[in-house]
């Protein structure tokens, strides 16, 4: 799972989950893949992320280093913190481990690089 | 094969190869050997006869003597070119017509070279999507509507990929493929690594459960060959078109039977939103369940792009 994935998956499909959101991330295996840069696409993906979330996920598996917090103005001019925003949303992978919901500690494993996000029915709201 | 070209080298090898293609498919057509692969809209209000649309599917195989009914269209970019002249030189030939579910898959190589789901549930009504039918859809799809180049893109009960790793092909940005069953996600996971494709990400979940994403019209492309809603399941593809709707800032690209034409029409209208039928293909579907008495069966498809009205 790459955190451009993360930042888009909530758990508020539990029963009695409001927002279930941000997921919480526990790893025991990363992995770091090179993947062609496409200035213009994280440019256009940008405004539609949760930044903040993003950083304290990046932050969370050690991978925000020289990461900024907030969007300056006019990032998308700023090559350098494209290639940043690029690895850490396409390049930085989980591969095992677990998403964790924030308000029913409800646990996803993640297996192979893939999370689980099925739900029983009776954990349906 | 990774596909790495820098954008703007890329940009220009594309225009080239798209003028080469124009020149060709003109060739072509005055060869007549290919039907024209032209988009075509149906109007709501004057629905037209299935008979007066232009086809774009390919010719069966025994009527094309060694010849490749589609042309270099579906190749974009160099490096896939060189890539299906390696397969062509290392493999027999596009053709492995003794297996039905590849027999009548022809290009791209890539496609053609995916592993398929290895034991279909008829629960989840799991057919393959032909590899021709997924490179002339998503073809249409990039060329008529630029909906793939670029773009975020979800791969709606995605199986094991072939809709993923066409779209990847034609250069999206990032793709998320999802599907409830962990066993054709097993084999999209062994079709990642063997292909090296690098931006496909997989989430296990209930596509039509809510909620599972952050916020509505998140995604600029939604592709998706949903279940035909044939058994035991009817409605389930309306219920694919209608999340998908709602996942989607721009289109849904979306592959149906062409007899539930008129059920999507009123859909289309009820749910006010715009639709209309693209493309329409044959979909040779080889037998797949104990059910299916034929060996193989030519079942007339649909490709709707459906996107809100305000658009």
């Amino acid at each position: 799972m790459k955190l451009i994935t993360h930042n888009m998956l909530t758990s508020k499909c539990l029963k009695g989950v409001v927002t279930g959101y941000p997921l919480a991330i526990n790893a025991t295996n990363i992995k770091v893949t090179e993947v062609d840069f496409n200035p213009e696409f994280i440019s256009r993906i940008i405004p539609k992320l949760d930044w903040e979330v993003l950083w304290r996920a990046a932050d969370s598996i050690g991978h925000s280093d020289g990461l900024p917090q907030t969007i300056e103005p006019k990032f998308e001019e700023n090559s350098d913190f494209l290639k940043k925003a690029h690895k850490v949303l396409l390049e930085v992978e989980i591969e095992e481990g677990n998403l964790v919901c924030p308000e029913s500690g409800r646990r996803f494993p993640i297996s192979k690089g893939i999370p689980n996000m099925l739900l029983t029915e009776a954990e349906v709201q | 094969m990774a596909f790495p070209q820098p954008n703007a080298q890329r940009e220009l090898t594309n225009r080239k190869i798209l003028e080469e293609l124009q020149l060709k498919k003109q060739m072509l057509l005055k060869q007549g050997a290919v039907a024209p692969l032209t988009a075509t809209t149906i109007s709501l209000t004057q629905p037209s006869p299935v008979s007066q649309l232009p086809m774009c599917s390919i010719p069966p195989l025994s009527a094309t003597a060694g010849f490749p009914q589609l042309p270099e269209a579906n190749i974009v970019n160099t490096s896939h070119r060189a890539a299906l002249q390696h397969a062509n030189a290392t493999s027999c030939g596009y053709f492995v017509s003794q297996d039905s579910s590849f027999g009548n898959q022809i290009l791209p190589g890539h496609l053609g070279s995916l592993s398929g789901f290895s034991k279909p549930k008829i629960e989840y009504e799991q057919y393959e999507t032909p590899s021709h039918i997924a490179a002339v859809a998503l073809y249409t799809v990039q060329t008529q509507y630029e909906a793939l180049e670029n773009k975020l893109v979800l791969d709606a009960g995605c199986g094991p990929g072939m809709l993923s790793f066409g779209a990847s092909l034609l250069g999206a940005g990032a793709i998320l493929a999802v599907d409830i069953d962990e066993e054709a996600l097993n084999v999209l996971g062994e079709n990642i690594e063997d292909t090296g494709v690098d931006n496909i990400d997989v989430v296990q979940c209930d596509f039509l459960s809510h909620d599972m994403f952050r916020c509505e019209n998140y995604f600029d492309t939604v592709i998706m060959n949903p279940p035909f809603g044939t058994k035991n399941n009817a409605g389930v593809d309306m219920k694919f078109l209608k999340m998908g709707l709602a996942l989607s800032s721009d289109s849904v690209y979306s592959l149906h039977k062409s007899t539930t034409r008129s059920h999507i029409q009123k859909k289309v209208k009820e749910w006010g939103v715009e639709g209309s039928v693209i493309a329409e293909l044959r979909y040779n579907l080889p037998s797949t369940y104990k059910f299916h008495k034929q060996q193989t069966k030519d079942i007339a498809v649909d490709l709707w792009r459906l996107h809100h009205s305000h658009l």
